[in-house]
């Protein structure tokens, strides 16, 4: 397994938050995590990249316990892209995407040709090139928000780690993100609100008060009963005429 | 430091003088001090002394029975007035409060300096003592010519002359009614003055300096030195010495650097009880003069030319005249 | 991930040559004017034979006063200065990115009033009774000050996270409310207010009293903690959105933390010790090097090291010349310098659209 956890548990000030959460992304998934506001995605990602460090159980990256890497190390082999990251500092784009080499380089390893390159490359994927030379402080929200996947793209990471990455885009970025993410030959865990979008996920795990209360694949798994539990609506469900993919219609539970 | 042959000899002096004896006070006596009038229908009893200055001037007028209480004091009374002294309560070593004074129902409080009783007084100001119908009499030697809501230790606006103190002296004695013993010791304090700066004169040096060095924060810094209009200003001026240094504050901090080029004729050191600066021990200043790389290379300090000189002969006191007689001693000592 | 290290590495140290020697000269320049101009008017000649004598054994005859002003105080105080300059505005950098605080500078943690207790301690209470000095007292004072507000910062749930920036603030901000306290306190109790005053002269900033001994401290400590910072440069960049990005960019976020403010803070409280606590420096140095070499943290942490430095010789050289035959206390000059630089730096960084 690329990327384990195993009964992960978690709380703050005695509240627990997390509890008993187990699972395995095989390498190259796109696992989606879903779940209502405060039920424990965030959590769980920051678990799973290390920044938390968790109360009981561990998280493996390809059977190697994350607790025993080096920081170093671990994030070489995972990135993350926070829900929310602002800076004050007066930075440029490329500066930002540039922080991504952090974990390849060393004083005595210093910045090289290569470098450049990957970065160039990341910009690109994102479609930000055109705005590297810009200061951090003039851009949008969804243009923040594309720096910060191009930063963790410039990462390298065999797994990739992203906190509600469309909250900010447009629709057709949204959609190239998810694209892209699906393409990309990394293995992913995304969180997503969008109910929808998450239908493309390999698999979806369904997050409820700090529990993982499903796990499987979308059609699976966003079953009228789970969405009427766990998020508290009805659901109808049509069939795009253009491409025959499923698509969920919600409604208020009268 | 004082010896008693001249010391007589200058009594002599002042018993000769005019006006030595000037009778008994009649009162009501209305006295201007330092902006505010004093008005006394008698001869104050219980009078409390902040300020070792003040406390001994008292007892020097043979005035320890009429006192209740005595505060902030620098250094051990003078032995001639031990006894006066053994009878008086202490109220404080250092600030005593408002209240520890007040409360001794004070004929009068006499302070040395303003900042202890004063528009920014630690102890009070005067018109809070003035309510409680508390005379305060502050010495003038820190309130004429002085403007002591500037700088640190005050700023003279004028420079300092021992006419203060004795106008301090002569106006304690009156309110006293002790005008004979007032009169008599000024004229004690004058002749010896007098004598100390015939004496310098009489020298004919040609260009003799000095520098007083009171203490430094820490042995390397730059030291707290007499500025031109303080009390040592005064002694080096009537004696024909050159202050090096230019300020007109009262101790000002100048670099080693000014004070080593200047290269004084005299270094003057002040000796004190006080141990709370490393340079406060007159041995620690000797020892940074013959040590420091520079200090060591002067004139002064090769031909051991230093003076150690009482804190207290430094400041608006009795004791002002031993300095000066101390200093004219090591004028004597200088090359023609 | 292949490593070809060779090019890059030589092309790194060739960087490190290139720079360093220009900073050395500038820095060299700076000194020996700090070293020309003083209270009293040396010329420029004596000056050279003196370096001349003392380096080369030049064997020139000169007054053994001004050469000894030159040799052991001016050149002595330059020195000192450049080192407190430099060390004050690099554990300004430190504080401002680890914290992620515009305002962060060194006294920020309770050095400088935990220093002023030091000092107060020792002289106006008299702890040591004259044989500790001053500088000690300060010393003592300062790494108390700090370690009390770092223990209070891990207490209240400092760590990781974003919210142990502010913690650490908060706890600083205690500290030193704390420490001035306890300082104005046993000011009040002391009668004499020429004690009082030999206290604020030296908390204002005052290099007079620097000598070889404190050069032979100042210098390495300047060395050490501008290096120790700039081998972590790239760690200190991974700051900028926060201590978490940081984390999840493979930085050791406590050990850095932990390595790099206990580092700055015990330059700080060494250079307090010196020299008393000079303001601004630490403040505005960083924002001005900022201004012109960016936010990267290799290019920053030099041009404030540098440029601390110099302003600090530049301040001290005024505070020796502006009133004639005596010394301002050198934390006057640089508010006084540092406040309207600090105004036009603000005005000019308005958001560029
Ligand atoms: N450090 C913390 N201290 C206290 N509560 C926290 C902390 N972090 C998260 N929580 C709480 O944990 C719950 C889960 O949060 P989060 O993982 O951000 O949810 P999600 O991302 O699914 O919206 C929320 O109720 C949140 O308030
Ligand atoms: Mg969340």
């Amino acid at each position: 397994m690329m990327l384990a956890a195993h009964d992960l548990g978690w709380s703050a000030r005695g509240a627990p938050i997390l509890r008993g959460v187990s699972l395995e992304v095989p390498e190259g998934e796109t696992l989606g995590l879903i779940g209502p506001n405060g039920s424990g995605k965030s959590t769980l990602m920051r678990l799973l990249c290390g920044v938390l460090k968790p109360e009981a159980g561990e998280v493996r990256l390809a059977g190697e316990p994350l607790a025993r890497m080096s920081r170093r190390r671990a994030a070489q082999w995972l990135a993350m892209v926070e829900q929310q990251a602002e800076t004050a500092d007066r930075i440029t784009v490329r500066d930002a995407v540039e922080l991504g080499r952090t974990p390849w380089l060393s004083p005595l390893r210093p910045w090289s040709a290569e470098d450049d390159a990957i970065v160039a490359e990341a910009l690109a994927v994102v479609e930000m090139s055109g705005l590297a030379a810009r200061d951090w402080a003039t851009l949008s929200g969804g243009e923040r928000q594309r720096a910060h996947i191009a930063r963790a793209l410039a990462q390298r990471p065999r797994i990739l780690l992203l906190d509600e990455p469309t909250n900010h885009l447009d629709i057709h970025h949204q959609l190239s993100i998810l694209q892209l993410v699906a393409t990309l030959p990394v293995t992913t865990v995304v969180a997503l609100h969008d109910l929808n979008q998450a239908m493309s996920c390999d698999r979806l795990g369904v997050l409820q008060h700090g529990r993982l209360v499903a796990l499987g694949k979308p059609q699976e798994v966003l079953s009228p009963a789970l969405l009427r539990d766990v998020f508290g609506v009805r659901a109808s469900f049509l069939t795009d005429p253009a491409d025959g993919a499923r698509i969920i219609r919600f409604h208020a539970v009268s | 430091m004082m010896r008693p042959g001249l010391a007589f000899a200058a009594a002599w002096m002042g018993l000769s003088l005019p006006g030595a004896w000037a009778g008994p006070t009649r009162y009501p006596l209305v006295v201007e001090n330092c902006g505010h009038r004093l008005t006394f229908e008698a001869a104050p009893g219980d009078a409390v002394t902040i300020g070792q200055s003040a406390t001994e001037i008292l007892y020097a007028l043979g005035l320890g029975n009429r006192m209740a209480g005595t505060a902030l004091w620098f250094n051990d009374v003078l032995p001639e007035f031990k006894a006066q002294n053994d009878r008086v309560p202490r109220l404080d070593n250092n600030a005593p409060s408002f209240e520890s004074v007040v409360g001794k129902r004070p004929g009068l409080v006499a302070t040395q300096f303003e900042w202890m009783i004063g528009p920014q007084g630690v102890v009070g100001t005067r018109e809070q003592f003035h309510e409680l119908g508390v005379p305060t009499y502050v010495m003038p030697a820190d309130c004429e010519g002085k403007n002591n809501l500037v700088g640190a230790d005050g700023t003279r606006t004028a420079p300092f002359s021992t006419e203060a103190l004795y106008k301090g002296i002569t106006q304690l004695a009156q309110i006293f009614d002790q005008q004979d013993q007032g009169a008599a010791l000024v004229a004690r304090l004058r002749g010896r003055e007098e004598a100390a700066v015939a004496r310098a004169k009489a020298l004919n040096l040609p260009d003799a300096s000095a520098v007083f060095w009171f203490s430094s924060a820490d042995l390397d810094l730059d030291p707290y030195v007499a500025g031109q209009k303080g009390i040592p200003g005064y002694m080096m001026r009537t004696l024909g010495l050159r202050n090096v240094v230019q300020s007109d504050e009262e101790w000002p901090t100048v670099g080693w650097e000014t004070v080593a080029r200047s290269n004084p004729s005299v270094i003057v050191i002040a000796r004190m009880d006080r141990r709370r600066f490393p340079a406060d021990d007159f041995e620690r200043k000797l020892a940074f003069l013959r040590s420091d790389p520079v200090t060591r290379e002067m004139e002064a300090v090769k031909r051991n030319r230093i003076v150690i000189i009482d804190a207290h002969a430094m400041q608006a006191t009795i004791r002002l005249v031993d300095g000066l007689e101390a200093l004219t001693d090591a004028m004597a000592k200088l090359p023609r | 991930m292949i490593l070809p290290p060779g090019r890059p590495l030589a092309r790194l140290l060739g960087r490190i040559v290139l720079h360093g020697a220009w900073i050395a000269l500038a820095l060299a320049a700076a000194i020996l004017a700090g070293v020309c101009i003083g209270e009293t008017a040396i010329p420029v000649g004596t000056v050279w034979r003196t370096l001349a004598n003392k380096l080369f054994d030049a064997g020139h005859a000169l007054d053994r006063i001004d050469q000894g002003i030159v040799w052991n105080y001016r050149l002595t105080r330059a020195i000192v200065a450049a080192c407190c300059g430099a060390g004050l505005a690099v554990s300004g950098v430190i504080l401002q990115s680890l914290l992620r605080n515009a305002l962060a500078d060194p006294y920020l943690l309770g050095i400088s009033a935990g220093a002023s207790t030091g000092a107060v301690l020792v002289t106006v209470a008299g702890v040591g009774a004259g044989a500790v000095s001053l500088s000690l007292g300060a010393f003592g004072g300062a790494l108390a000050a700090f370690l009390l507000v770092a223990l209070l910062a891990r207490a209240s749930g400092g760590g990781v996270g974003p919210r142990a920036a502010g913690q650490i603030v908060l706890a600083g901000i205690a500290g030193s409310q704390l420490f001035n306290a306890l300082t104005a306190f046993m000011i009040t109790r002391s009668a004499s207010a020429e004690q009082a005053r030999g206290i604020m002269f030296w908390l204002l900033g005052n290099l007079s009293g620097a000598r070889w001994d404190n050069v032979g401290m100042a210098v390495p400590v300047a060395v050490a903690v501008t290096s120790v910072c700039l081998w972590h440069a790239r760690a200190l960049d991974a700051f900028t959105f926060g201590t978490d990005s940081a984390t999840a960019l493979g930085v050791p976020v406590r050990r850095v933390q932990a390595l790099l403010i206990g580092c700055a803070s015990l330059a700080t409280a060494v250079m307090v010790s010196i020299v008393g606590s000079i303001g601004f420096v630490g403040l505005v140095v960083p924002h001005a090097a900022r201004f012109i070499v960016g936010v990267r943290h290799v290019r920053l942490i030099p041009a404030a090291a540098l440029m601390g430095a110099m302003f600090l010789i530049a301040a001290d050289v005024l505070s020796r010349i502006v009133v004639k035959g005596q010394v301002l206390p050198i934390g006057v000059i640089t508010a006084l310098v540092g406040a309207p630089v600090f105004a036009l730096i603000l005005v000019r960084r308005r958001p560029a659209r």
